[in-house]
């Protein structure tokens, strides 16, 4: 499983730049390409830091594979306790309560991850100047988006490791709109223990599905260029289907979130965490609506933009035929 | 069994009896059977609310069966034992509200405050009754309105059903920065979750995407 | 300081814990049925399969019976039960893990380690889950006010005097009516479901 998601992304990233745009230089792709894959195949641990204009967030984490199986853990050190994480094929999510252990909604996995289909998407990469970050010297990658319809990031690449060491995402006005930081990083093996502490837990455990076939039509007639769908799946919530379809460049992804509901349509609604928007429209349909969210970490102009061209009839249409 | 002492046995499963009646209880069961059944019934509708799974009584006769070495006492790692075929089945998920996601309550902290947040297009402002459609996460903080509030008319007691809309009398109402607010967080924040699930399993940086509604509200010095 | 309520509670379970270090295998019976749902849910976090987690579980209330010496009632319990729960599981995880590495990394069919799998044979998975609906279905038919107390009791965790002063009656009544509700409910399930519970 591992393997074919760092396959995808390697495909995925390593063609970044068509020649139409900006040339981005070789170096500073091939970090981007090995900073991926020691994300997600070495074993390491430590603290970071995320911040987003008044949010603070200190945590530790964890990172192993066990026999092509990734385990990854993160951990609040502030404030009420809060565990996220992943074991092979499923996220869990942790805080102090009662023994309860529950399922959760399934989280769309990857449709055709060992696929090479190309994102062609406009950034330009270039190194920047090496930098001291956790006390390990760090190479500079800038990620600068190139057509306004996605955010351009910067990340700190250990030179050593080719861990990520701090990333930033930048909006248009080269506003730094989140970091991540770490604070002390460990490489090494690990044992990674998910829900590990004495305190009783609350567990939730959300599987991550194969995509469903029948989700894999895109209701969205306008994407910027060189996002794709790369997840798709129904989830029952009581008697409501929730469809999720998941797109991404490689780098920034947003979600689209499809409901029929009975309840009458609610006012559009935006907001904006950071580089995440969320956008809420409903459209009237008799006896309720249909209700679509979009959230993902681009431009609020580019989202508006999307939500706007959804090919809404032809939503109604697979919905009503697939509750 | 009489009522006296199921009301007993139901009073100590709340750890409200009395020491007497606790003490009768527990002398009582050394020879009466239903008296166990009864106890076993009681826990077994307290884990059936609590939304744990149930065991039946197979548990305690192994667990009796190894005290009394009757069975081989099992060893505490039987590096023999596992599935080689594993069928996976969940346990069954058991939400305490009901809500249109079987998603997270208020218990995950997403942080409460937000950079700025903007609700446009209010052509209608929605009733009071309005439910929320997925389950209310912490409060987005609504900064800043592009469009100014509209009047609409809702029911003064509150509608719980588009039938009750028919029959009530519409008042008109004028809906708060606040209320504005609650309607923008109970519509998105459970979104928000899911996106940066589903960013964790799609994306390239493993499970650093969740840090995002892992946020607790500190300022930045 | 100890509310009422907590020391009620310690007493309560230090009293079937001290008949049962005496001997009295039916005191401990009374424990092992009221905390082994609560323990399975933590025992399935830990180890990878529903048969691998009721020998946690028994092995956990067999150390625990042997060495309800040691308890001093410094903490509660469930508390005290629990640490032997999550050690005994940790080392029988530590016990597949060290399996797990010995295995080929092509052999699908062995060596799964997601942390969370729950496996019941079919039939006792539906049998346990039409057990659950029909009581749940018989709560939901209890009349408001027993079924208020009882979701109070079992849901919020309150105990019987915060419950009287949310009901606004006496404490009397609210015993009563818990477990008025828990007789009906009782009765239902032993009509649809004879000899279900021991």
């Amino acid at each position: 499983m591992l393997a074919r998601y760092v396959g995808a992304l390697f495909s995925a990233l390593i063609l970044l730049s068509p020649p139409s745009f900006a040339i981005s230089s070789e170096p500073a792709k091939e970090k981007l390409r090995a900073m991926t894959m020691a994300v997600r195949t070495l074993s390491y641990s430590g603290k970071l830091v995320y911040q987003r204009a008044d949010v603070l967030a200190n945590l530790a984490f964890q990172h192993d594979v066990i026999n092509g199986k990734e385990a990854a853990r993160l951990r609040r050190l502030s404030g009420q306790p809060l565990e996220r994480a992943q074991s092979g094929n499923v996220l869990i999510e942790a805080v102090p309560g009662p023994d309860v252990l529950r399922q959760g909604y399934p989280l769309p996995g990857m449709i055709n991850a060992e696929s090479t289909q190309i994102f062609e998407a406009p950034y330009q990469i270039t190194l920047g100047n090496v930098e001291r970050i956790a006390d390990r010297s760090a190479q500079l990658v800038l990620v600068e988006s190139m057509d306004g319809h996605r955010h351009s990031y910067k990340f700190w690449v250990d030179e050593e490791t080719s861990l990520l060491l701090r990333s930033q995402t930048v909006n248009a006005d080269n506003q730094t709109l989140e970091q991540f930081e770490l604070s002390e990083l460990t490489v090494g093996p690990q044992t990674v223990e998910i829900a590990g502490g004495q305190e009783a837990l609350q567990v939730k455990v959300y599987p991550i599905t194969e995509p469903e076939s029948v989700l894999q039509f895109s209701p969205a007639s306008w994407l910027p260029a060189g996002y794709q769908l790369v997840s798709a799946l129904p989830s029952r919530a009581g008697s409501h289907r929730v469809y999720t379809l998941v797109y991404t460049d490689g780098l920034g992804s947003f979600s689209i979130f499809l409901e029929l509901t009975n309840a009458r349509p609610e006012p559009d609604m935006q907001a904006i965490l950071g580089p995440t928007v969320a956008l809420g429209k409903d459209y009237a349909l008799s006896g309720g609506a249909l209700r679509v969210t979009l959230v993902g970490e681009i431009p609020p102009e580019t989202g508006k933009t999307i939500i706007d061209a959804l090919d809404v009839d032809g939503l109604k249409g697979l919905l009503s035929r697939t509750q | 069994m009489t009522e006296t002492l199921r009301q007993s046995l139901s009073a100590l499963v709340d750890q409200e009896a009395t020491e007497f009646e606790a003490r009768k209880i527990v002398d009582a069961t050394k020879s009466r059977g239903d008296l166990k059944a009864y106890w076993a019934s009681c826990q077994a509708i307290s884990s059936t609310m609590r939304g744990e799974s149930l065991l039946g009584s197979s548990l305690l006769d192994r667990i009796n069966a190894e005290l009394d070495g009757v069975a081989e006492a099992k060893p505490i790692v039987d590096a023999s034992h596992h599935q080689a075929d594993p069928h996976v089945t969940f346990l069954p998920a058991k939400e305490a509200l009901p809500n249109r996601f079987a998603a997270l309550t208020g218990q995950l902290a997403i942080a409460a405050s937000i950079a700025f947040a903007v609700v446009i297009g209010v052509k209608v402002v929605a009733p009071v009754d309005t439910q929320p459609s997925v389950a209310v996460a912490e409060p987005l903080e609504v900064i800043k309105f592009q469009m100014p509030v509209q009047k609409e008319t809702v029911s003064v007691d509150g509608m719980t059903s588009q039938q009750d809309a028919v029959e009530r009398r519409p008042v008109a109402r004028i809906l708060t920065e606040q209320d504005m607010k609650q309607l923008v967080s109970n519509r998105l924040s459970p979104y928000l979750i899911r996106h940066a699930e589903n960013t964790a399993v799609v994306g390239g940086t493993s499970v650093l995407p969740l840090a995002r509604i892992m946020g607790r509200d500190e300022p930045i010095e | 300081m100890e509310s009422p309520v907590q020391k009620v509670e310690a007493e309560n379970d230090q009293l079937l814990v001290d008949r049962a270090r005496l001997g009295d295998r039916h005191a401990f019976d009374l424990l092992v049925i009221k905390y082994q749902s609560r323990l399975l849910s933590l025992v399935n976090r830990l180890v990878s399969n529903q048969s691998d987690a009721l020998d946690v579980l028994q092995d956990t209330f067999v150390k625990a019976y042997r060495s309800l010496h040691t308890f001093r009632g410094e903490s509660a319990f469930y508390t005290w039960l629990y640490r032997i729960a999550v050690n005994t599981a940790k080392n029988h995880l530590a016990s597949k893990l060290k399996e797990a590495k010995d295995v080929s990394v092509d052999d699908e069919a062995t060596g799964e380690l997601s942390v969370l799998q729950d496996f019941s044979a079919p039939d006792e998975e539906a049998g346990a889950e039409e057990l659950q609906r029909a009581i749940l279905h018989a709560i939901e038919q209890l009349p408001d006010d027993l079924k208020q107390a009882l979701t109070l009791r079992e849901l919020e965790g309150m105990s019987y005097d915060e419950i009287a002063l949310a009901m606004n009656c006496p404490i009397g009544t609210v015993r009563s009516r818990i477990f008025r509700a828990r007789d009906h409910v009782v009765q239902e399930i032993s009509q649809q479901f004879p000899g279900t519970f021991l």
